[in-house]
């Protein structure tokens, strides 16, 4: 499986805020890095088929994003959203499951499955809007997972969580990342240092360096600090 | 799945303390002003309204009653003292004919049944005013011929009551409908929601859908609740008595010849009606602005249009369409208002045009909506 984005640039008035950007994603985590306004959260909702590029194509094996096809086998974690007040976490991920298609049982089972995973189990009954940072942080990831995506595109998915969680889920984006096509974004440099398999660095809407990542090949902080360097 | 959806749309806008709130303020607002009602009525017993049931309107009951009529800054007073309190629910009849005749009618010169000449004189003059042609006033004459003069004084506080109500309870309708349904799409987008489910398999064409039919059920659950609020007090206290008698005791320049019951089916099913294109039309305000504020504002401002715009006689098309409204139908203004509506050849009585109106405006929103909503982008 391939997500193919072909010569896709998106504008807002006089910002080009992602530039005509080709690359294939492959089975595996792809870690997207680049500063504030980069053009990262732009890229990612055109990969997600929720915005629609000014011009250029993405395409999953010839599949088109716009398609309810991809958008079964896609899972999205945005940088910030609300939730609905009134849903409990529980009741977020059941509605979450349903509005991707899972069947009933499945969607409990799944739900079930998906709260111990993120440690809500406790709080799975509360209103969401009783829980904290990082609780709707998890409560996010779990929803992203609902439907076994096959694409997985994260928007910052460790941001708001402690240490500890960090590494879990670290752990477990790499094991998703083995079979699936993960994308990531994130500030925190050392989240993808030792589980990405490839990198793309963005500035200014444009793709300024892509290629297969080695945690052995060294420090990834100093390599992206000298990759925005070089370009300066 | 879409039925678990639905489930949890549904829980949304019922569980919305938002929504529970304005319903509770809306219930007991109507509550309280049915019940002020009630209690500001004439002091009226049941034995002598029974006592004047089948007592004909006529120059008779009229010679009996000047002892107690005055006429005062050209308006004729009835003044509810002594023996002739048991004419109380008859005085009240009296005074709704000469409200809605002509206010300054003087009760206490006529004669015979000169108030049915004076009433017939201005239904005559109402529709030359408004324009009617010989056709459309044979249409008319042909039902007040079937309308029975003079009219008979029957129980009917009621039915009677409900049926005047139906104006506020399509103002509290529309401003739950606001309330209620203008975050339906909006709300997403706010708190970002939205880039979960337009992504999501369901999420862009299901979806809409589902929002479309709870938002339909909200409305109605909340059209019957206000309905019943209102309801529930005057059938409780007066009974529903009088649902078969002459619509004309309760709005005599009506040349139908119909029942207040058949009035109240009527305005109840325009009242339902009304209430789903309201909640429709504030859902494609919602998918279109995709801000809660901005429908409210609009849903607002078309109250008070509603409110304060009539149009005069001379513009006669504008005043046609301005009268298929919810708030005009409701105010049953189709019984001073005498125009038809022509459609395929054959006239119809403004509440029968409203409706079908009403189901047109009910599908173009859902089909522009849905338009609009498979266009959705996040941070366009």
């Amino acid at each position: 499986m391939e997500l193919t984005a072909d010569r896709i640039t998106k504008q807002y008035k006089n910002k080009i805020a992602v530039d005509r950007m080709s690359f294939t994603l492959a089975r595996g985590v792809t870690g997207l890095l680049g500063a504030n306004g980069a053009g990262k959260t732009t890229l990612m909702r055109i990969l997600c088929g929720i915005l629609v590029p000014d011009s250029g194509t993405v395409t999953c094996d010839g599949m088109d994003v716009e398609t309810e096809e991809y958008r079964e086998i896609l899972g999205y974690l945005p940088q910030e959203f609300g939730y609905y007040p009134e849903f409990s976490g529980r009741d977020f991920l059941l509605y979450m499951s349903a509005v991707k298609g899972l069947r009933k049982k499945e969607a409990l089972k799944k739900t079930e499955e998906l709260i111990e995973l993120v440690r809500l189990k406790d709080a799975a009954r509360k209103k969401v809007r009783t829980y904290s940072g990082g609780m709707k942080q998890r409560l996010g990831i779990a929803q992203a997972l609902l439907n076994d995506p096959q694409i997985l595109i994260m928007d910052e998915p460790t941001a708001g969580l402690d240490p500890q969680e960090r590494i879990r889920f670290r752990n477990l984006i790499a094991a998703i990342g083995k079979d699936r096509i993960v994308l990531l974004s994130t500030h925190i440099v050392s989240d993808l240092e030792h589980i990405a398999d490839r990198l793309m660095i963005m500035k200014e809407g444009g793709l300024l360096w892509q290629g297969e990542w080695n945690a052995a090949a060294g420090d990834l902080e100093e390599f992206y600090i000298s990759k925005i360097g070089e370009n300066k | 799945m879409p039925a678990t959806i639905y489930k949890f749309e549904l829980k949304k806008l019922f569980c919305a303390r938002v929504n529970i709130i304005a319903l509770a303020g809306a219930v007991l607002m109507l509550l309280s002003l049915t019940l002020s009602s009630i209690a500001e009525a004439r002091p009226v017993s049941r034995e002598a309204a029974k006592e004047l049931n089948g007592r004909i309107i006529d120059g008779q009951l009229i010679n009996e009653l000047k002892p107690v009529l005055r006429y005062e800054n050209g308006t004729t007073v009835f003044e509810v003292t002594g023996g002739y309190e048991k004419y109380a629910p008859v005085m009240d009849v009296l005074d709704v004919m000469i409200t809605a005749i002509d206010k300054n009618i003087d009760l206490t010169g006529m004669q015979g049944n000169a108030l049915y000449e004076r009433r017939e004189q201005e239904l005559a003059q109402r529709m030359e005013i408004q324009g009617l042609t010989e056709k459309e006033k044979e249409f008319w004459r042909n039902r007040e011929d079937q309308v029975q003069k003079p009219f008979v004084y029957r129980c009917h506080s009621g039915p009677g009551n409900l049926l005047r109500a139906f104006q506020a309870l399509g103002f509290f309708v529309l401003l739950l409908s606001a309330i209620g349904l203008s975050g339906s799409y909006a709300i997403e987008t706010a708190e970002g929601m939205n880039q979960l489910l337009l992504c999501s398999r369901y999420g862009k064409k299901e979806l809409y859908c589902i929002k479309f039919a709870a938002g339909f059920t909200w409305i109605l659950t909340v059209a019957l609740i206000v309905f019943l609020s209102v309801m529930i007090p005057y059938f409780g206290i007066y009974g529903i008595e009088g649902t078969g008698e002459m619509l004309q005791l309760v709005k005599p320049m009506s040349m139908l010849p119909y029942t207040i019951g058949h009035m109240l089916a009527v305005s109840f099913g325009i009242y339902l009606l009304a209430a789903v294109m309201f909640a429709a039309v504030t859902m494609l305000l919602s998918v279109i602005t995709q801000n809660q504020p901005a429908t409210i504002c609009g849903l607002m401002g078309y109250l008070l249009i509603d409110l304060f715009v009539e149009f005069p006689d001379r513009y006669s098309l504008l005043q046609k369409i301005w009268l298929l409204r919810p708030n005009a139908i409701l105010m049953n203004s189709g019984f001073s208002n005498y125009r038809l509506i022509h459609l395929a050849g054959r006239p119809f009585l403004n509440y029968q045009a409203a409706s079908v109106l009403y189901v047109m405006i009910v599908i173009a929103a859902l089909l522009i909506g849905q338009q609009r909503y498979k266009r959705l982008q996040v941070g366009k």
